[in-house]
């Protein structure tokens, strides 16, 4: 090969390529073998299935996911993990390109040593690394932001309006991959307002005024991307029952993720803990070279403030949207891979800066010398290489072996009702086809029908349906449909099954009305426990052999243990911990999770494990001990979940609860009036606050209630209202045109009698 | 002699291909020693009676690292003569849990095709029987096991019910409506001083066209998948 061959084929970009394609083959390396937890089997699924994965839909991440799922390697999981590494990869070749491009705005350019090195952290940071080695759909985010930005400045660079348009465009398919990035318009508004390339004119109101437009068209046909949750929700046969977003109601409900507003907008009622947070984000996202990195960060923005001063002001506010709107969530990194990737243009352009001034030192080699190549690879291989030490990729396979064993013991023809967090038992029944037999349905489409779909003939043709005195399909609105849905499907012989634990973990599912939780519980003592270990009665075995476990992890020596709780642990303890307390094992069970805090807080207070697996752990022990009837000790934890998380309105509905099962009852209807306050559309605390209403006040008045906060849907309102009416046997409570579903005498007997 | 245009065209190219042929050996190459150190594992299991349950989930690891050849395919016909040897000793709850793990990883290396469709319909006869007895057993033997037999081999054999030739047409038309709507903002946005709006609609003909078939395809075909 010539020398000139040579020097062309080893250009920057073509460096820059190979960087990112070594990064992809450390994620490939480091990827969970299966596809992870919560969203991971879920996504994986409606990548396969073209289906509605959970708010916002991810439209953008599914159809391009897809094409991978055809590749014919490895597993159908594994293939979605792969795209997420390559969009990993894209993530930091896209950076790369935007670095080099901001470099070049200065006359004097840094050694690319110094493009090449942020980079290095870029891809190795724990959440790029983490978003990229499982099914998620972050790397394609953090990939796409650093397009944006590149399109803006290549624009601002001179290279035509062309690139504004075609960011514009991108602008409205990223908004398809996470709907968060729309939150992040006025950065675009401030990139399209105020900047200017050099060589450009001022336009006139008019030209300023067409661009506008344009930009906007080519905004939203970028946007139709999520036209595909509308289409695809036409149909009854797509397994992931998250919602149907067929009409206008469902549809901005699902895209704006109504259902979990308050942990977005914590932040709007209580701006001291939301400063408190930001300031442990900044030490989170920069970590572990925070006190290192802040310098050459604010270096980077003094030198963006003197040559682009507008992408520095949309830096800032960008990330500020993103820590506002993302603040809750403490632990989970990958939510904040925006203000990430900002913080990496700026620590590269800071370092750029130390290339400039040390430039003449001649002592750094230009990237073209080879050592400084082996430098850079060897620095990535040992970095990969301790990444790859640190994660958990055995974890998946555990994790699918645990969902395996019951999906495998099921009896035949069973229905498995199952909740959110096991989407591992759905993923194993759609990508693995492990039961056609069994007929798995999610639990919430039955209990809160306003949030999720609930199941239909045309999906589910083995199974039957409670039908209204008319004949017509009972709605899941309708009072203890759940009760009539199992007791139907069990007098026809088939063996009922239900999953313990759900996304929420104990607190969610004493949020619905109690009837149907009460009744599953009967349940659960009837029917035939499929897992061993209930039947021959190890489970206080079981647990104490938990807690010899987290107990010896907490004493290990070994960093990699010590520091963290093995991810699997984490999600498969949540179900045990439920599935004792509902075998009435309550003190082990308490015993078991109070020694799992222990064991895992820090001795400045903070857990090891996420928040929200913190929050769970509080809500249980709390709820343990009040039906131990152990107020005082149940008080302590609900007062702990509430400081934990003062806004989410779970944590005041079970502080109700605590009063009410005492009879206090304006203690109960002060927590419960607060949790209907934060959370206007979840259907249990209405019904929970009008039937203490009812009961403490009067009928009058929590009817007035209802009537005068009519819920987002007319099938909550009226579930409801039917739901008191059922309470206080007095269908009269009903309108007119809804009585004639009570005026059937036997309906009303069986409804009676349950 | 080739003008330099074409020639940087060319090194692009080369480039391009050389990227992707390296990053496909990678995987081929990782995925096949993945599958090898699964197999190996599980044929030392599949030795100890002792092991037998975790013979066969290595079996079942080894077939998730499919590829059409190698490893893979050993590990899939090893673990249906596993399932029968299990069947044929009398240990049918081991026989059951081999052949579903033998169906479930040959449904997930699924792409346009099933692979090995002898070892799918084996998995699918042992199991529809497997399961016709266990039915017979918890309903006291209410039923005809001709009937039931039927029913579940029908079940197990039906394939997803999904069409990955629709699916096809949505992942290759939204693609289509992508790169063909940046050529169209690429002509109305270039060149301004030179070329009038009608010369534009004329050199964007064909991208318009394509952006409008894609589109409607992209819609039409996510409508059938």
């Amino acid at each position: 090969m010539n020398k000139s061959l040579f020097k062309e084929i080893f250009t920057v970009n073509y460096l820059l390529g190979l960087f990112s394609l070594l990064s992809v083959f450390f994620y490939v390396i480091c990827a969970t073998p299966t596809y992870g937890f919560r969203d991971g089997p879920e996504l994986a699924v409606t990548a396969a299935f073209l289906d509605v994965a959970h708010p916002s839909g991810f439209p953008s991440f599914n159809l391009l996911a897809k094409i991978f799922t055809w590749l014919p390697l490895a597993s159908l999981p594994f293939r979605v993990t792969l795209f997420t590494a390559l969009a990993g990869g894209a993530a930091t070749f896209c950076l790369g390109l935007l670095l080099k491009k901001l470099h070049n705005l200065a006359p004097e350019k840094p050694s690319y040593f110094f493009l090449f090195l942020p980079l290095l952290f870029f891809a190795l940071h724990q959440s790029i690394f983490g978003s990229s080695i499982e099914v998620e759909v972050y790397s394609l985010n953090a990939a796409l932001i650093a397009v944006l930005l590149f399109c803006s400045t290549l624009w601002y660079s001179g290279l035509g309006v062309v690139w504004l348009f075609i960011g514009g465009f991108l602008y409205g398919l990223a908004c398809g991959n996470h709907a968060s990035l729309s939150l992040y318009l006025p950065v675009l508004i401030l990139l399209t307002f105020w900047t200017r390339p050099p060589d450009e004119e001022l336009p006139s109101l008019k030209v300023h005024s067409r661009r506008i437009l344009w930009l906007a068209v080519f905004f939203l046909v970028g946007l139709s991307v999520y036209l595909m949750l509308i289409i695809r929700s036409q149909t009854d046969r797509l397994p992931v029952d998250f919602s149907r977003t067929n009409t206008w109601a469902r549809f901005w409900m699902h895209i704006s993720d109504s259902k979990d507003k308050q942990y977005h907008f914590q932040g709007l009622l209580n701006f001291k803990e939301l400063f408190y947070f930001i300031k442990i984000h900044f030490e989170r996202l920069t970590s572990p070279l925070f006190y290192l990195a802040v310098p050459f960060i604010l270096w980077g923005l003094k030198y963006l403030w003197r040559r682009y001063q507008i992408l520095s002001v949309a830096l800032i506010v960008l990330i500020g949207i993103n820590l506002f709107f993302f603040y809750y969530w403490i632990d989970g990194t990958s939510a904040f891979i925006p203000s990430l990737v900002c913080f990496f243009i700026l620590l590269g352009l800071g370092l750029g800066q130390l290339g400039r001034s040390i430039r003449g030192k001649k002592f750094l080699p230009e990237l073209v010398n080879p050592l400084a190549v082996i430098i850079l690879f060897s620095s990535a291989f040992i970095m990969g290489e301790q990444r790859y030490n640190e994660s958990d990729a055995q974890s998946g396979f555990m994790a699918t072996e645990f969902f395996w064993w019951d999906l495998e013991h099921l009896p035949p023809d069973a229905l498995a009702f199952h909740s959110a967090q096991w989407f591992s038992e759905l993923a194993l029944q759609n990508l693995y086809a492990v039961r056609p037999d069994v007929s798995i349905v999610f639990l919430n489409g039955l209990i809160q029908p306003q949030y999720f779909v609930s199941p239909v003939p045309a999906k589910f043709p083995n199974l039957i349906f409670p039908r209204l005195p008319d004949g017509s399909i009972m709605p899941a609105y309708y009072p203890d449909y759940f009760t009539h849905f199992v007791v139907l499907n069990m007098d026809a012989g088939k063996p009922v099954y239900i999953q313990y634990g759900s996304e929420m973990g104990p607190l969610f599912d004493y949020m619905v009305p109690e009837e149907p939780i009460r009744f599953m519980g009967r349940l659960t003592k009837d029917i035939k426990m499929v897992d061993k270990s209930f039947e021959s009665g190890l489970y206080p075995k079981y647990l104490k052999w938990f807690r010899r476990y987290f107990v010896s992890l907490s004493l290990s020596d070994d960093p990699p243990l010590a520091s963290k709780v093995p991810a699997y642990l984490m999600y498969i303890s949540d179900p045990v911990f439920l599935a004792a307390a509902d075998l009435k094992y309550y003190g082990e069970a308490t015993q078991t999770v109070e020694t799992y805090i222990n064991s895992f807080t820090r001795n400045d207070g903070t857990f090891m494990f996420p928040s929200d697996v913190a929050l769970n752990l509080h809500a249980f022990l709390a709820n343990i001990f009040r039906l131990e009837k152990n107020y005082p000790k149940a008080l302590k934890y609900v007062k702990k979940l509430i400081s934990l998380s003062p806004y989410n309105a779970n944590s005041h509905y079970m502080l109700g609860l605590i009063y009410d099962n005492q009879k206090m009852a304006e203690e109960t209807l002060a927590a419960w009036k607060t949790a209907t306050e934060i959370d206007k559309y979840e259907i249990g605390f209405f019904y929970h606050y009008s039937l203490a209403l009812a009961k403490y006040r009067s009928v009058q008045e929590a009817v007035k209630f209802l009537e005068e906060r009519a819920g987002f849907f007319k099938g909550e309102y009226m579930q409801n209202l039917s739901a008191l009416a059922l309470q206080m046997r007095d269908c009269f409570l009903l309108p007119p045109e809804e009585i004639g579903y009570f005026t059937d005498v036997e309906l009303m007997k069986e409804l009676e009698n349950d | 002699m080739i003008s330099g245009t074409s020639r940087d065209i060319k090194i692009i190219f080369f480039k391009f291909l050389s990227l992707i042929i390296i990053s496909i050996l990678f995987l081929v190459i990782f995925v096949e020693v993945k599958a090898r150190n699964e197999l190996a594992l599980a044929r030392v299991m599949a030795a100890d009676p002792l092991k037998s349950e975790n013979a066969v989930r290595h079996y079942f690891q080894a077939m998730n690292w499919y590829a059409p050849w190698g490893a893979s395919q050993n590990a899939a016909e090893e673990l249906a003569a596993l399932g029968q040897k299990y069947n044929q000793t009398g240990n049918k709850d081991l026989a059951y849990s081999a052949f579903l793990r033998l169906r479930a990883g040959l449904m997930a290396a699924r792409s346009f095709y099933l692979p090995r469709r002898e070892l799918f319909n084996q998995a699918n006869e042992f199991l529809a029987s497997y399961l016709t007895d266990r039915k017979l057993e918890v309903s006291g033997n209410q039923g005809n096991r001709d009937d039931l037999y039927s029913y579940y081999f029908k079940v197990y054999s039906a394939g997803v019910n999904f069409s990955e030739f629709f699916a096809l047409i949505v992942a290759v038309s939204f693609l289509g409506w992508i790169a063909s709507f940046i050529k169209i903002i690429g002509v109305f946005t270039s060149n301004k001083n030179i070329l009038t709006v009608k010369d534009r609609y004329f050199r964007a003909r064909i991208a318009i066209c394509l952006f409008l078939i894609c589109y409607l395809a992209w819609v039409l075909s996510m409508t059938a998948a």
